[in-house]
């Protein structure tokens, strides 16, 4: 068996909302690794390589375009590889780092075709996080920008709830990334961002273990510290200095409690299985008390 | 059945996950936004369920509900 090539990079990957920017930023502040903002470059490789099924099962694409005129996927893959890294390779360079890091907030959406574009060539760092603060953080994201990613536009059409469809799409993604690290343990890390907030040095000292590197403590308030975006990113996490846990269990404040019941119903065998409190599942959501909740509602509204 | 000021705390920390520190029985939840219409209206349902009634829309009023004391009143005076 050939040895695997040593990563000259690292992807994270994660559903959006689940922290991926927060540990971007940790990463950043370490002299080896050059994590910038979003680029979208494996998201746009990935849109670029990914095709239309027709109903006869034939995929329609570039892939199988180029095949026509002679170009194996393989080499197509490679191409576009080099491609989408060597932006990457220049930047680390001018900052003087060893390893370049991809993070773009949808990226798990295309998890089998960046996996199958970047290869053994990077190590995959998959972030998990309690699906039902995803979802509240999902809202907000989508209430400032004032528009729903397309990658997140399949799942809005499944269903008129939005918080129905964010735990969907949460459901999609981290399942996908959790099965794909747990499978690949040698090239991929699962990193919780609970844990990541609960002990930052010992989940930090794993993950740069896992790409060879090693931490030092003072990177986490050098990383806080820098204010500097670099490009697109998330608002939220420059708000604070200081890595906080008050956004964890914040679907027990943000959603009544039939929400989070219905939503468990969507999330709880992952939520279990990454050893998340799963919401009690009991709802009240009889058509009478459905009525009296309503008028008692609408009664509340009255004495704002 | 009546209420008690500390069946409510219980069921608004325990079970609505609210913080009511320092908060007295004579202190504003609803009108201060302590306690959001989401959760209001889990303790409306809570205390039909617990008192055994049904509270019309026109009892729900900040005299009968804004505060801990109010609303112990109010269930003592419609207990069953």
């Amino acid at each position: 068996m050939p040895a695997r090539p040593q990563p000259e990079g690292i992807v994270v990957l994660g559903c959006p909302r689940s922290g991926t920017t927060l540990l971007r930023r940790l990463l950043d502040a370490h002299p080896a690794i050059a994590a910038p903002g979003e680029t979208y470059l494996l998201t746009a490789a990935a849109r670029f390589l990914e095709g239309e099924t027709m109903v006869d099962g034939l995929e329609v694409g570039v892939v199988n375009g180029l095949g026509f005129l002679g170009f194996p996927p393989d080499e197509v893959i490679i191409r576009l590889r080099d491609f989408a890294f060597a932006f990457r390779r220049e930047h680390a360079a001018r900052e003087g780092k060893r390893l370049w890091l991809e993070k773009t907030a949808v990226d798990a959406f295309h998890l089998e075709t960046i996996t199958r574009l970047c290869g053994d060539h990077v190590h995959y760092l998959c972030v998990a996080r309690h699906g039902l603060d995803v979802v509240c953080s999902m809202q907000d994201w989508v209430a400032k920008s004032q528009a729903y990613p397309s990658e997140l536009h399949r799942f809005i059409r499944e269903t008129p709830r939005p918080f129905e469809a964010f735990a969907r799409a949460w459901v999609e993604a981290t399942a996908a990334i959790v099965a794909f690290a747990e499978s690949n343990p040698d090239r991929a890390t699962l990193v919780r961002y609970e844990d990541l907030v609960a002990d930052p040095d010992a989940t930090m000292a794993r993950v740069l273990a896992d790409v060879g590197e090693t931490f030092d403590p003072a990177a986490i308030g050098r990383a806080l510290a820098n204010r500097d975006a670099k490009g697109f990113s998330d608002w939220k996490t420059f708000a604070s200095a200081a890595i906080e846990g008050a956004s964890i269990g914040r679907y027990k404040r943000h959603l009544s409690a039939d929400t989070a019941s219905g939503l468990a119903g969507i999330t709880g065998p992952l939520l279990e299985h990454l050893g998340y409190e799963v919401p009690n599942m009991t709802s009240t959501r009889d058509a009478e008390a459905l009525r009296r909740r309503y008028l008692a509602g609408l009664a509340l509204q009255g004495l704002r | 059945m009546t209420v008690t000021s500390t069946d409510l705390r219980s069921y608004i920390t325990g079970t609505l996950n609210f913080d009511l520190p320092g908060v007295t029985d004579a202190d504003p939840l609803f009108s201060s936004g302590l306690v959001d219409s989401f959760a209001m209206i889990d303790l409306i349902m809570f205390l039909e369920t617990k008192g055994g009634l049904r509270i019309p829309p026109a009892d729900i009023t900040l005299d009968n509900f804004d505060t801990l004391d109010r609303i112990v009143a109010f269930m003592a005076r419609n207990a069953r």
